[in-house]
């Protein structure tokens, strides 16, 4: 990091002029205030930094940046994110969106994201629903939510994001709260500071179609134990918890994957050129 | 300087009254956003008010004491990972909330600040920084009177103030 840049370079500088339409009280606000602030502790300057996302109300967040971005198609976040960072190595890609986005319709780019190991950081903003599509259950909903579009709830075993990302290679594994935003943006930063993969998985309430969330804020607790190396600890771990432990879990040491960069290559420059005016 | 330590010395209470001040007003611009973008413009126009206040007040501090100049590390604020004391959480706003629990929410995060600038003043180690410390209570202190003075003008919420004609979830 340039020590001068980072110096003048503020959260506010990575904040569009956009004002989010998220509903007041949505955990997602808090976490575009982390990711802003990570952005200006890493000290990459915006033209440097591009945060790629699919669709939902937390996909939105790439508009709200002042970095370069990509509002993709739903569940389809890291597909773009990889090809982006395996084209250009020296942006910081960050991939970004919802638990219906990235475990649903996005579940299998997920564990093939985690195996390649690429150097992106994915955040998740996991409020266990659809949000935008107005209250349907995701993935991570646990079984019993009850409510006029699941009456008597799923009955499903929810998806468990951390032991999957775990068990398909992922370099770093950690989940947050959004009211932390602070503690958030920090996790933000060594994630991005990590090699390879890293996920981020941040409790968010959706304070609309899943009210009850709101009591998250006294639910979650830091993890009493620091991040280890072991694969096979972390995921035992985290299946034996209450799903509301914080803090940085797994900590890997793979090498991501970054095929060298052939900047004459025939395929990619004609590639290019249809997009040059 | 540890995180939770009061700060010790003129140069870190205003690098930290500037943070509060330059926080509360960022937050209470967001928040009348947030406010605006549902049509809840009556709310909307109380925060608005309130980051204009709080602006102007980190305005002087940044004026007066050059306090923009004197950005500390992240984690050398005494509130450490939480937010600065006078910023109101995101997660407490609702879409149709009404003035008297906005201002309610302001109060708490104006007395919160005010407590901060008491507790500088009580364990102030010099002359000089109490005498600083003092000034911001004096100013806090006015803000707390003029919230409080705001909220007798609206009354208190009815117990349905959160319904809505028109839910998101259809029952
Ligand atoms: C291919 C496709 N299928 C379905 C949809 C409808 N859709 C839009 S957002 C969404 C789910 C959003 O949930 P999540 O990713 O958890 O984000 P949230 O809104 O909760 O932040 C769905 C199913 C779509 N836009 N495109
Ligand atoms: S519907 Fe839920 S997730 Fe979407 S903006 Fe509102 S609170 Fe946030």
């Amino acid at each position: 990091m340039n020590a001068e840049t980072a110096c003048a370079l503020t959260a506010r500088d990575y904040k569009s002029d956009l004002k989010p339409v998220w509903c007041p009280g949505c955990g997602d606000f808090s976490i575009l205030m982390a990711i802003t602030m990570a952005m200006a502790d890493v000290g990459r300057p915006p033209e440097e930094v591009a945060v790629i996302s699919g669709i939902g109300c937390s996909s939105r967040v790439p508009a709200y940046t002042s970095c370069y971005g990509f509002h993709g198609v739903h569940g389809r976040a890291l597909p773009l994110a990889t090809g982006l960072k395996l084209s250009r190595p020296d942006l910081l890609v960050i991939a970004a969106g919802g638990d219906g986005d990235g475990y649903s319709i996005g579940g299998n780019h997920f564990m093939h994201a985690c195996r390649r190991n690429v150097d992106l950081t994915y955040i998740v903003m996991d409020n266990q629903v659809y949000g935008m599509t107005k209250g349907q259950p995701s993935p991570t909903t646990p079984p019993e939510w009850d409510s006029a579009l699941v009456p008597g709830g799923t009955g499903l075993s929810p998806f468990h994001p951390l032991v999957i990302a775990l068990a398909a290679g992922a370099n770093f594994v950690a989940r947050t709260f959004s009211g932390d935003a602070k503690g958030t943006a920090q996790t933000i930063v060594e994630a991005i500071n990590h090699p390879g993969f890293s996920l981020i998985e941040i409790l968010s309430p959706c304070v609309t179609f899943r009210p009850e969330e709101r009591e998250w804020a006294k639910q979650v607790h830091p993890a009493s134990v620091d991040a280890t190396e072991d694969r096979a600890r972390a995921a035992r771990r985290v299946l034996t918890d209450d799903g509301f432990n914080t803090g940085i879990l797994y900590r890997g040491n793979r090498a991501p994957y970054q095929p060298a960069f052939k900047p004459d290559d025939a395929a990619k420059v004609d590639f290019e050129a249809e997009f040059l005016p | 300087m540890n995180a939770a330590e009061k700060p010790g010395n003129r140069e870190t209470l205003l690098a930290h009254a500037y943070a509060i001040e330059n926080e509360a007003a960022e937050r209470y611009q967001d928040l009348a956003d947030q406010m605006y973008a549902c049509n809840n413009t009556e709310v909307g126009d109380l925060f608005a008010k309130l980051a204009e206040i709080e602006a102007k007040h980190a305005a002087e501090l940044s004026l007066e004491h050059g306090a923009a100049r004197t950005p500390m590390a992240a984690a050398d604020y005494a509130w450490g990972n939480l937010e600065s004391p006078e910023a109101i959480p995101f997660g407490e706003m609702h879409y149709l909330i009404q003035p008297h629990q906005a201002l309610t929410l302001a109060l708490a995060a104006e007395e919160r600040a005010l407590a901060f600038y008491t507790d500088v003043v009580n364990q102030a180690p010099t002359d000089d920084l109490r005498n600083l410390a003092e000034e911001f209570v004096l100013e806090e202190a006015e803000h707390v009177a003029l919230v409080r003075e705001w909220l007798q003008r609206y009354p208190e919420p009815e117990h349905d103030w959160d319904t809505d004609d028109d839910p998101p979830v259809q029952p």
